[in-house]
């Protein structure tokens, strides 16, 4: 028997465990295995090797669990208490916003009345409304932003 | 109720249910990659609280222990990288601790000292595994995970999956014959 057949029949075993191999392949490392007993002895240390894998045994130890499971339960009690912090700052967000959409044009025109009586120009009033429109909303919201990856990197 | 859409409610009792169903595995796995059961004990509760902030993520079509397994394995290698250039492999030094630890089985004491003599072997022999060839090795023949699923948690091609299962398993025969378990 030469060298090849060995190497073939080596690779061939590992190939078994691993991905699968075609049927001719199996009727051949089994005439091989048959007939060669360096191989097989080979094929049952690689068995041996499996099955002590297989057999390892480790568990979680109860308190192990018992931890992560009060972890949990503190942690989803947080986010509980979280959500219902919430819900009054969403209801105001929308009331806020309902608000502003419905007094607009009143805005618009007392920031209209203001220009003629200062007797500033026309786009420096349509300026000064839109700075009292987004500034505040857009400095909420790069607080929030700020807040959110600051808190992103904290749990990761 | 379905997992995913249970797992969206953040509902603490489906995670008990959860860590009831897959503690072994999980615990087991951990152990498979960091080499030492107090930092395994560690990630193992930081991933059960990240299945919960995450759990919107989930979808249905995954099976969850991939799931769960690449939540776990992203956790270990963020505590390695935190520990200022530790590797996934230094993390597992068996100077820094126990390594693996066998299990008591719950049959005779007889039983419970072969079992214990047979599996502080085995960890012996698997500690000397490199912790990347160890843990495709426990995710193909204890978790018996396709390969498929396997690249999925280890964020690898196939070919990578494969030959570290080939010359995992070599180097596990290799420390079998050695150690004569």
């Amino acid at each position: 028997m030469n060298i090849e057949n060995h190497e073939r029949a080596r690779k061939l075993l590992a190939a078994r465990r691993i991905e699968g191999i075609s049927p001719i392949e199996e009727t051949w490392l089994d005439d091989h295995l048959a007939q060669c007993d360096d191989c097989s002895k080979e094929a049952d240390t690689l068995a041996l090797a499996i099955n002590s894998l297989r057999a390892f045994s480790v568990t979680a130890r109860p308190e192990a669990v018992r931890r992560a499971s009060a972890a949990i339960r503190m942690r989803a009690e947080q986010r509980q208490h979280e959500r219902q912090r919430a819900i009054p700052i969403w209801i105001a967000a929308a009331m806020s916003g309902a608000l502003a959409i419905f007094t607009t044009p009143y805005t618009w025109a007392v920031f209209a009345w203001l220009g003629r009586m200062l007797q500033v120009s026309d786009i420096a009033w349509q300026l000064g409304f839109l700075m009292w429109w987004f500034l505040p909303a857009s400095v909420v919201a790069a607080v929030a932003a700020r807040q959110k990856i600051v808190s992103n990197r904290e749990s990761l | 109720m379905k997992l995913a859409q249970a797992l969206r409610s953040g509902d603490p009792d489906v995670l008990d249910t959860l860590i009831e169903k897959y503690q072994h595995r999980l615990m087991r796995y951990l152990i498979s990659i960091t080499g030492n059961r107090a930092t395994a004990e560690d990630v193992f509760q930081e991933t059960w609280l990240h299945v919960l902030e995450r759990g919107h993520q989930y979808r249905e079509q995954w099976k969850f222990e991939v799931w769960l397994f690449s939540i776990a394995r992203h956790l270990v290698i963020d505590l390695s990288r935190r520990k200022k250039g530790d590797s996934l492999d230094a993390l597992m030094n068996p100077d820094e601790g126990a390594g693996f630890e066998p299990t008591a089985s719950t049959s005779s004491p007889f039983d419970d000292v072969l079992a214990m003599e047979e599996s502080t072997r085995m960890a012996q022999v698997l500690s000397q595994i490199p912790a990347g060839y160890r843990e495709v090795l426990m995710l193909r023949f204890q978790e018996d995970l396709a390969l498929e699923e396997m690249a999925n948690i280890i964020k690898a091609p196939l070919s990578t999956v494969k030959s570290r299962l080939y010359r995992g398993l070599d180097a596990l025969r290799q420390q079998i014959e050695g150690s004569k378990i």
